[in-house]
């Protein structure tokens, strides 16, 4: 295990259980609840928008007219398609992965 | 009703669901982890000690392209922000939970926090219970992880190409918002913003302006709704 993965663990696994666990630690020690209207529409509206960058951030190392390109796009019209028909998760994740690696292996 | 492992029964029962979820996309964190070059004892500690699927998944890129420990936090602050909210929800429900509070905070992750939300069956130890749920859940991750990683070590073929899993997960998820019509805006925001940034500041930094940006837009709107009311 390397050094940089070690660090990158500490940091996100640190800053995970900070959240997780600082409602209960406010109420514990304050005796006060953390309930913030403001922040929790912030939350509501911050996930969708974070999701929608996160695709960007997946698709960002794919160039356009590679073959790459040609196998991404399929294997997330796949997705997207079947998520709609069956409206399952884990289907709609599999199912287009097995697609892009093959198709990324013979195109 | 009650046997001496009621809890035990009715946790294994409420996490079965879970079960084919976990293994599978913790199959395929362990996959893209070990693939990308990366330690089979990384990833296991990865799923141990995080335990928030998006962010261990998004760990493997930011490994590769050498990110900086600043973006590492402000990512997981922003894309883990909604725990805060499930820990909230919670702060009446795992009150004197004692011995298990712990635990039962730090492994509070969607699903388990879907399935908390319905409480425990009647005449129930409830912490116990719930205790053992939050257990049984992480074990499926972890076991997953396992195999994943295994499955890199063991077979002599290679896994290219299983990290769209990352983009499948993801995409499903939007796709999901986006049928749900309430999110579209924000969605939206967050595709267009993050695009643009993109093609400003390139694929090496465009991290931190999105983030930066979708955070500051959606402040304001917060806020100018705040002063409507």
């Amino acid at each position: 295990m390397s050094r940089a993965e070690i660090i990158a663990i500490a940091i996100i696994a640190a800053v995970t259980v900070l959240i997780r666990v600082l409602p209960f630690i406010i109420t514990d020690i304050f005796h006060r609840r953390t309930d913030s209207r403001i922040l929790g529409r912030l939350s509501e509206l911050l996930t969708p928008a974070l999701i929608g960058m996160l695709v960007v951030y997946c698709l960002k190392d794919i160039s356009f007219g590679d073959n790459t390109a040609l196998s991404a796009a399929i294997a997330l019209t796949v997705c997207v398609a079947s998520y709609i028909w069956k409206k399952n998760t884990l289907l709609s994740i599999v199912v287009p992965t097995l697609i892009y690696m093959v198709l990324t292996r013979v195109i | 009703m009650k046997g001496p492992n009621a809890e035990l029964r009715q946790a294994f029962l409420k996490s079965l669901p879970v079960m084919a979820g976990y293994m599978t996309l913790g199959t395929g964190f362990g996959l893209v982890y070990t693939s990308s070059g990366f330690s089979a004892l990384g990833a296991i500690l990865s799923s141990i000690l995080i335990f928030a699927g998006s962010m261990q998944f998004v760990s493997v890129n930011f490994l590769l392209s050498g990110a900086s420990p600043v973006s590492m936090i402000l990512m997981t602050l922003a894309v883990n922000l909604r725990h805060l909210f499930y820990s909230i929800s919670m702060l009446d429900k795992y009150r004197g939970a004692g011995k298990y509070k712990p635990y039962l905070e730090f492994a509070l992750t969607d699903e388990t926090f879907s399935i908390v939300c319905d409480g425990a069956p009647e005449n129930l130890d409830a912490p116990k219970y719930y205790f053992l749920l939050s257990l049984f859940n992480q074990s499926y991750w972890i076991a997953g992880t396992i195999i994943g990683a295994t499955l890199q070590s063991m077979l002599n073929i290679s896994f290219a190409g299983v990290d769209f899993s990352m983009t499948a997960l993801f995409t499903v998820t939007l796709t999901g918002q986006i049928m749900n019509r309430k999110s579209i805006p924000s969605s939206a925001m967050g595709v267009m913003v993050t695009l643009a940034c993109l093609l400003i500041f390139g694929k090496e930094s465009f991290l931190i302006p999105s983030l930066a940006i979708i955070s500051a837009v959606l402040l304001v709107t917060v806020l100018l709704e705040e002063r409507k009311r």
